[in-house]
């Protein structure tokens, strides 16, 4: 052996381990993580990372890197945006790129990947539904969506630097695109073709894993890691699989007969009992209600509803929907979500009350059940919890009050041309970051999803309105924000909006010797290039 | 004349005396009487109110106070059985009548006509029972039924008909409706299949005696000869749309809440059966039981009316 | 004999495209928005809705056009090969149904085998102890597993051979139809057909048996075995093999608990989910392959009878 052998030769063995990712010190020497979900629909199975929701969003954090994320303690993070900062008018926002984000081609990613990648997004070629709530109030936005114009022109890209001009002031915009939704793609790519994310195409990817295998036949797919990875830690998992599964039973089964580590989707409420290293609660903020209709008779008249919110026990309603011995939950006494810092506990919305509730009922325009016209009522969905919270609440219509003209689908499509009439349906006022004043306007104000969709259909009350849009313009970590969020929750409950069914605790189900799977209110699990598998 | 007459009587003596040594059809004309009886007179016969929901009993196994147990939301599981065993019974009634009576008349038009409107409606026949019948159902769930639920709510704001409102009809007369009307196939054919070959025998009968009256030969003949394999279609037609209203609950359509079924209360159970298994047994073991009934009852029916086959 | 055909196949080609027209009309006529109601599913609000976006969509498909033009294009590209493209997936109709009609074919067929060599055998056996304690014990067991709903008893085993007798894992998927993850599937397909199968050969060997020749073959002295052999079997299995072949179609339609049980992507399951996504394409061929599959076997057996008894063919 010369020197020049021992040299060369130790060069090698140092630019080996130099590449060697550094495994924790109790990482199993299989890193292979499993992962399955349960399918809402064969045909979601894509990766498309354009389309902004859906059950994909699940898992193209393992793809794709946000521009920030909130934490699971719901703390802001960045990720491929290092630094952010506004005006003081809170019209001009400017992020900077982390210096050293690239693709997975080597190439770097840079402001014109933001750009195009959101211009892409805005394009309604791309199905992406929810991009309105996120940039629409972006200057150009609309030309854009109207596909005049495949250009926003309020977002300038900078080298390295976004600037994203704003129609109306919004203090808190960094933190509404602080999510797995708003993953910056290769803009030149995605501009091409929407098809750009199948593996044939060769897509880049700014995460710690690539697509690498896809079979939307089977509805099986593979991760591997990322070989321009550009953060300093990670990526650990040699593979991931993945595959889509029918049902949360199946989930479980799956979970006790060791074939999977991780779900993405809730396996059924059995694994619980037998398994309860999977659960770990995951910090969600919203939790489903029952909203009423104010447009359709009889649920127009606030004392119908006053009637019909008081028949109900507010403990059996949970109880009926989520039994304890089936799941972990929560039992909010108002809207506010009990995971968002100004949260009251002392708040209540109301008891149960059936003498007052038929009092109401007989003060109503409608002076008692026999008069009131038909309420139709739908769960929205075929989950049985929330099937199990409308029976229980029609009984007790029919229990408390005597109402007996009731029609139950399981879905507001199958109303037909009466669809518009439904008196009760159901929705989650859900928020990827926890701010309560945003969270309280998706619920109460007049332009939010609740109040002008399909729930309460063209609720409108002035002054909830005033206070709200004073809130937006304060600073997040002002007091009057929650304050004033606060005083908009009193009134919106005053005017018995809803029946509140109860929150049970979603889990990230993985199992214990899977580490660092995070979940923070965004669902997708973020900083997924920490993971990896412990001995075990 | 009069000794036709003796003769088909003692036929049906005899009948009758195989059907009663024949001990599983007996255990199933049982079985099938206890249904009825349950599926008229249950609301009489349940101890609790199928609606009536106790939340702090919920989940509850078989105890002195609920002999089945309870189900999610605090009902008392045998009264809800109670109720779907009428449910059950309307659902056969209603897809077996309608098919019974479209078959038959179809049959008939098509088999005492011949020629070209013989072939026109066998050629409707066969393309009906190509179609899945399961798919049909749902499909016409998730396209028809929401305009003619539209439709009952109009009738009902100009007539004031109340028998517009009831939901329950209508999705009965709606989805399984639906399943009457690709159902009649099998009986159009045992009518058709029946009156051709009494023709044939008519033909060589007429050549013999000329003149007798084609009509009222075809009445002797027919109506005993297609008693017995209609009767056997009937009844293994009844545990089929039984087995049919559970399978399409189970696929999410059927039967709404608070009606209950026993297979929307199947299809209920399947999130919960692993740590609450009589929300599953209970009506997946009545089912199954009424089917054996049916079809043992079929089956006897046939061995009486068809000597034939048992003389040994 | 080709003329037997030929009058055969127009018929069935005119029996399709009328189930074809009608499908197409309740789903025109029926449903509601198709795109909307796939936006709304996944976006759950109608806030999120967006006009714009559903417009662009159904001009891509075509759907606001007239019905009569709707469906004449549709028939003309079919005809050309051209299926559409499914709504949700976006991806092109045949592509999609190809890999899966080939599953639940190679399923079907594998099922009936088994039951051919399982339900056979056992039929006979029962019928020739017609009512005695062994006829009683195989009818009554294979109607009692056939009685409970095949949702009820395909969970259960699965969960009892994965969990209880961990023999298996939980099959996910589709490995070929040679690897062991399929003979639950296939066990549970085939004690929920079976019944058919037994019962008709059972009823055929009764009904020959007591036939007025074959008594007059074992009064001329003929050994049972031989009267069996040479008599009976031939005439009573011809139109249980018949059978087995409509069995087998119905199958490629019908396993659809079966594959949502136990995850098979295959053609049944394919067409459940296009009704509840609402998605026409997928829809439409689902039917037009269903309906084509049957078709095709009635004409077969059609011929086939035509070979077996001749005095059909004016039918």
């Amino acid at each position: 052996m010369n020197k020049f052998n021992i040299v060369f030769l130790s060069l090698i063995f140092l630019s080996f381990n130099l590449f060697a990712k550094s495994l924790p010190s109790d990482a199993a020497s299989s890193q292979v993580l499993r992962i399955a979900t349960s399918s809402a629909g064969e045909n979601s199975f894509i990766f498309t990372g354009l389309s902004g929701g859906g059950d994909h969003q699940n898992w193209q954090s393992f793809l794709w890197v946000p521009p920030m994320y909130f934490d699971e303690n719901k703390k802001l993070q960045a990720g491929v945006f290092s630094e952010w900062k506004s005006n003081s008018e809170f019209t001009k926002w400017t992020f900077t790129i982390d210096s050293r984000a690239k693709f997975s081609d080597g190439s770097k990613l840079t402001a014109q990947d933001a750009k195009d990648t959101w211009e892409a997004m805005a394009n309604p070629d791309s199905r992406n539904g929810r991009i309105v709530g996120y940039i629409g109030n972006v200057k150009g936005f609309e030309a854009a969506r109207n596909k005049k114009t495949e250009k926003i022109s309020g977002i300038v890209a900078n080298g390295s630097k976004v600037v994203v001009n704003l129609n109306n002031p919004d203090p808190i915009f960094h933190w509404r695109i602080s999510t797995a939704h708003m993953n910056i793609v290769k803009g030149s790519q995605a501009k091409k073709s929407f098809d750009y994310w199948k593996p044939r195409n060769k897509p880049a990817y700014s995460g710690p894993y690539m697509l690498t295998k896809y079979n939307p036949d089977q509805n099986t797919a593979t991760f591997t890691p990322n070989p321009n990875w550009w953060m300093d830690e990670g990526p650990y998992l040699d593979k991931i699989t993945f595959q889509f599964v029918n049902d949360g039973d199946t989930l479980s089964a799956m979970f006790q007969n060791n074939q999977i580590d991780l779900s993405m989707q809730q396996p059924s409420p059995i694994l619980k009992k037998i398994m309860p290293d999977v659960f770990e609660p995951a910090p969600r903020i919203g939790f489903n209600s029952f909203w009423f209709n104010v447009s359709a008779k009889p649920t127009d008249d606030p004392l119908v509803r006053k009637a019909l919110v008081l028949a109900v026990n507010p403990f059996e309603i949970y109880k009926a929907a989520f039994p304890k011995s089936q799941f972990e939950s929560l039992m909010p006494r108002q809207f506010m979500d009990p995971n968002l810092q100004c949260y009251d506990d002392s708040i209540v919305y109301y008891n149960y009350d059936p003498d007052a509730a038929r009092a109401a009922l007989k003060a109503s325009s409608y002076g008692g059940a026999s008069n009131l016209p038909k309420l139709r009522v739908t769960p929205r969905a075929t989950w049985p919890p929330l099937k199990r919270g409308m029976e229980y609440a029609m009984e007790q219509w029919r229990k408390v009050l005597g109402i007996v003209n009731v029609e139950f689908k399981d879905r507001p499509k199958n109303f037909g041309a009466d669809e518009k009439k439904v008196n009760v349906s159901r929705d989650d006022v859900a928020a990827r970051f926890p701010d309560p004043a945003v969270y309280v306007f998706k619920g109460t104000h007049s332009t939010g999803p609740i109040a002008s969709g399909s729930m309460m259909r063209a609720y409108n009350n002035s002054k909830i309105d005033i206070l709200l849009d004073e809130a937006m313009m304060v600073e997040p970590t002002h007091p009057k924000r929650c304050a004033l969020a606060h005083e908009a929750q009193r009134l919106f409950l005053n005017d018995w909006p809803m029946i509140i069914l109860g929150k049970p605790l979603e889990s990230i189900n993985r199992r214990s010797y899977v580490k660092n799977v995070f979940s923070g209110p965004d669902i997708a699990r973020h900083a997924t290039w920490k993971i990896y598998i412990a001995k075990h | 004349m009069g000794d036709l007459k003796n003769k088909s009587k003692s036929l049906r003596d005899i009948a009758l005396k195989r059907l009663l040594n024949n001990y599983l059809a007996l255990v199933g004309f049982v079985i099938v009487i206890i249904f009825f009886v349950f599926a008229i007179f249950g609301t009489i016969l349940a101890p609790y109110d199928f609606l009536s929901q106790n939340i702090d009993r919920a989940l509850e196994g078989p105890s002195k106070d609920y002999i089945l147990g309870t189900d999610p939301m605090g009902r008392d599981v045998f009264s809800r059985m109670v109720f779907g065993a009428r449910t059950a019974a309307i659902v056969a009634f209603t897809t077996t009548i309608i098919s019974l009576i479209l078959g038959v008349f179809i049959g008939t038009i098509a088999g005492f006509s011949g020629g070209k409107i013989d072939a026109f409606l066998m050629w409707i026949t066969d393309i009906t029972m190509s179609v899945p019948g399961l798919l049909l159902a749902i499909l016409i769930n998730a396209t028809i039924k929401p305009p003619i639920s539209s439709l009952f709510d109009a009738l009902y704001q100009s007539t004031e008909n109340t028998i517009f409102l009831n939901t329950y009809m209508i999705d009965f007369v709606i989805v399984f409706g639906a399943i009457a009307l690709i159902s009649w196939p099998s009986y159009a054919r045992i009518v058709r299949g029946q009156i051709l070959s009494v023709k044939q025998q008519i033909y060589v009968e007429a050549a013999v005696s000329m003149g007798a009256n084609l009509t009222h030969l075809m009445k002797r003949h027919l109506i005993p000869n297609s008693i017995g394999p209609v009767v056997v279609a009937v009844t293994q037609g009844i545990g089929g749309a039984i087995l049919l209203e559970s399978s399409l609950s189970f696929l999410g359509v059927g039967v709404q809440p608070p009606n209950a079924s026993w297979g929307s209360m199947l299809s209920d159970s399947l999130t919960l059966w692993r740590s609450f298994p009589h929300l599953m047994i209970v009506p997946a073991i009545t089912i199954g039981i009424i089917q054996i009934a049916f079809i043992f009852l079929g089956d006897g029916i046939n061995d009486a009316l068809n000597p034939k086959q048992t003389r040994r | 004999m080709l003329n037997f055909i030929f009058i055969r196949i127009i018929r069935w080609s005119t029996g399709l495209l009328l189930v074809l027209l009608v499908s197409y009309a309740m789903m025109f006529y029926g449903g509601g928005d198709p795109i909307k109601q796939m936006f709304l599913d996944e976006l759950g609000n109608t806030q999120y809705l967006d006009q714009t976006m559903i417009d662009s969509e159904r001009d891509k498909f075509g759907l606001n056009d007239p019905f009569i033009i709707q469906f004449k294009r549709y028939i003309f590209n079919v005809l050309q090969g051209d299926w559409g493209t499914s709504f949700r997936s976006q991806r092109p109709v045949l592509e999609m149904i190809k890999p899966r009609l080939w599953i639940s074919m190679q399923l079907g067929f594998a099922a009936t085998i088994v039951m051919a060599i399982l339900g056979i055998p056992l039929g006979i056996i029962a019928s020739l102890n017609h009512n005695k304690w062994l006829d009683l014990s195989i009818i009554g067991t294979i109607i009692t597993l056939n009685a409970i709903p095949v949702f009820v008893t395909g969970p259960i085993l699965l969960l009892f051979f994965v969990l209880v007798v961990p023999i298996m894992n939980v099959p996910y998927g589709w490995d070929g139809i040679l690897n062991t993850q399929v003979i639950l599937p296939i066990a549970v397909i085939v004690i929920s057909t079976i019944p058919i199968i037994l019962r008709q050969t059972r009823a055929s060997m009764l009904e020959i048996m007591n036939e007025d020749y074959v008594r007059t073959a074992r009064a001329k002295g003929l050994s049972e075995k031989k009267v069996i052999l040479k008599h009976i079997l031939k005439p009573a299995l011809t139109p249980v093999i018949t059978s087995l072949g409509l069995v087998m179609i119905t199958l490629v339609n019908g396993a659809l608990f079966v594959e949502l049980i136990f995850n098979i992507p295959g053609f049944g399951k394919m067409s459940i989910d296009a009704i509840w996504d609402v998605d026409h394409p997928l829809i439409m061929s689902t039917v037009l392959v269903g309906t084509l599959i049957v078709m095709f076997s009635n004409l077969v057996v059609d011929i086939i009878y035509f070979f077996l008894d001749p005095r059909i063919a004016d039918g």
